[in-house]
């Protein structure tokens, strides 16, 4: 009886720990304007890697980089936030868009901290790609840093080696994108 | 004693209000108005193009900015026909401005780059004199501006002055990295190739203008481009070619590099074409 009763809390106590774990991805999901969001397109291959780390033993070292992408994770969502959007820099600007504006090209110092990041530890370029596809599709960015995330999605995608073609980035930033400077 | 002191005061601030030109080794004349640190900036920025060497130069990149090829020298020389002059935020054009003739009629010629009207004409070329030319021709009146030493007759949109300030200094500003780094001396300069080609260009092309914007970020502003050669293709192109040398610099130097050739690109409308870029003169 009493193994019945504590075998009852252990399975209570796991589903509320997996329910709470789950609950912000679902809230975010929800939630179009949430750092992060993705298309429904976006990267299969990205929620595969995710569910196959759940449930298994990991090591110390394995922990240790579950670790670091979640406080990667944690920069990727705060500097989303910083990004540029068209409503605030037409705001600030006041009409005067001769140059570039100094928010827009400010950015460069998040894209700078990612890339360096990615190159010091190549297993960062998914949580990256994640940061740079979300940017890319969001409509209410300033186009120059959606191309610019377009251009880095596609530059470290090709160095990991992962398919992302379904991305749905529209037609109009990829030409850009296209034409950028980049990585070789 | 007090009057003394008003009348060296009153020197001082007429000295600077009439733009005295400070004596540097470069072929650029910089205004009073000027900061010596920014002075320095950019006496080394131009100094730099000499130097530089471009690799997988294509026919498209070449006729952008219609040179025959993208060696230092040619693109030293394309700043040094349209540069002469640089001023400060302090260099006020309308009170220095002068009208030669009302009433005048404009029927410019095109200017040949080695004609003796060229010469003769064109002692400076900035931003500020293709905005002064243009605004003499719109109400069909002859200008000249005071300019070192000079009373220069504004007859083409290449006798202009580049000033400097915001656009040249906070448009590359980047914390993480120096004003003297490779990375920011580059983007200084893709802004100065930028305001070059603005004194290019004849009829109704003349400084090479910015067109409306019909969609996008800046829709109804006067911040897209229409030319295929013209400021924002032409910073574009020479951005791209400038990621590629910044050998050493940091990812934010290149990322900086990178978001300026998208926001230069990014204006480029559809249906753009190729314009006649020869500058225009009257005599």
């Amino acid at each position: 009886m009493k193994k019945t009763i504590l075998f009852t809390v252990l399975i209570v106590a796991f589903g509320t720990l997996v329910f709470s774990q789950r609950k912000p991805n679902e809230k975010a999901a929800k939630n179009s304007e949430a750092p992060l969001a993705l298309p429904n397109s976006v990267i299969p291959e990205l929620m595969g890697a995710a569910r196959t780390k759940r449930g298994t033993n990991l090591s110390t070292a394995e922990l240790a980089v579950l670790e670091e992408n979640k406080k990667f994770r944690s920069y990727l969502e705060n500097s989303y936030i910083q990004l540029p959007l068209i409503e605030n820099i037409r705001m600030t600007k006041d009409g005067n868009f001769h140059h570039v504006p100094t928010e827009v090209i400010g950015s460069s110092e998040i894209f700078g901290e990612i890339a360096d990041r990615i190159k010091a530890n190549p297993s960062l370029t998914r949580e990256a790609l994640r940061f740079y596809s979300a940017c890319a599709v969001n409509e209410q960015l300033i186009t120059s840093v959606r191309a610019v995330c377009t251009r880095n999605l596609k530059d470290w995608a090709k160095i990991a080696r992962i398919d992302v073609s379904k991305v749905e980035i529209p037609d109009d930033i990829i030409r850009i994108a296209d034409v950028l400077p980049h990585r070789n | 004693m007090i009057g003394r002191w008003g009348l060296l005061f009153l020197a001082a601030v007429s000295l600077s209000s009439c733009g005295l030109f400070k004596k540097n080794n470069s072929w650029v004349a910089f205004d009073s108005s000027v900061s010596d640190n920014q002075k320095d900036l950019l006496q080394g920025d131009l100094q730099l193009v000499g130097s530089l060497n471009f690799a997988n130069v294509t026919y498209e990149d070449l006729d952008r900015i219609d040179l025959p090829d993208l060696s230092g020298n040619s693109l030293a020389r394309f700043l040094q026909a349209r540069v002469k002059f640089i001023v400060g935020e302090g260099f006020d054009a309308s009170s220095q401005r002068n009208v030669v003739a009302n009433y005048y009629n404009y029927s410019p010629s095109l200017m040949n780059e080695f004609s003796s009207a060229f010469d003769r004409v064109v002692t400076v070329m900035t931003n500020t004199g293709s905005a002064v030319y243009l605004d003499g021709k719109q109400s069909n009146t002859l200008y000249s501006i005071n300019i070192a030493d000079q009373n220069l007759i504004v007859a083409s949109p290449r006798v202009g002055i580049i000033k400097i300030g915001e656009g040249l200094f906070s448009n590359s500003r980047v914390n993480s990295i120096s004003p003297d780094s490779l990375g920011h001396r580059l983007l200084r300069l893709g802004t100065l190739f930028h305001e070059s080609r603005h004194s290019d260009g004849n009829g109704s092309n003349a400084g090479f203008p910015h067109t409306k914007c019909n969609s996008g970020d800046f829709a109804g502003y006067y911040a897209c481009e229409s030319n295929t050669n013209g400021p924002y293709n032409v910073e574009a192109m020479i951005l791209k070619h400038f990621y590629e040398i910044c050998y050493n610099c940091s990812e934010s130097e290149l990322s900086a590099l990178q978001i300026s050739a998208a926001d230069a690109a990014s204006r480029l409308v559809y249906g753009a074409r190729k314009r006649d870029s020869q500058p225009e003169y009257v005599r």
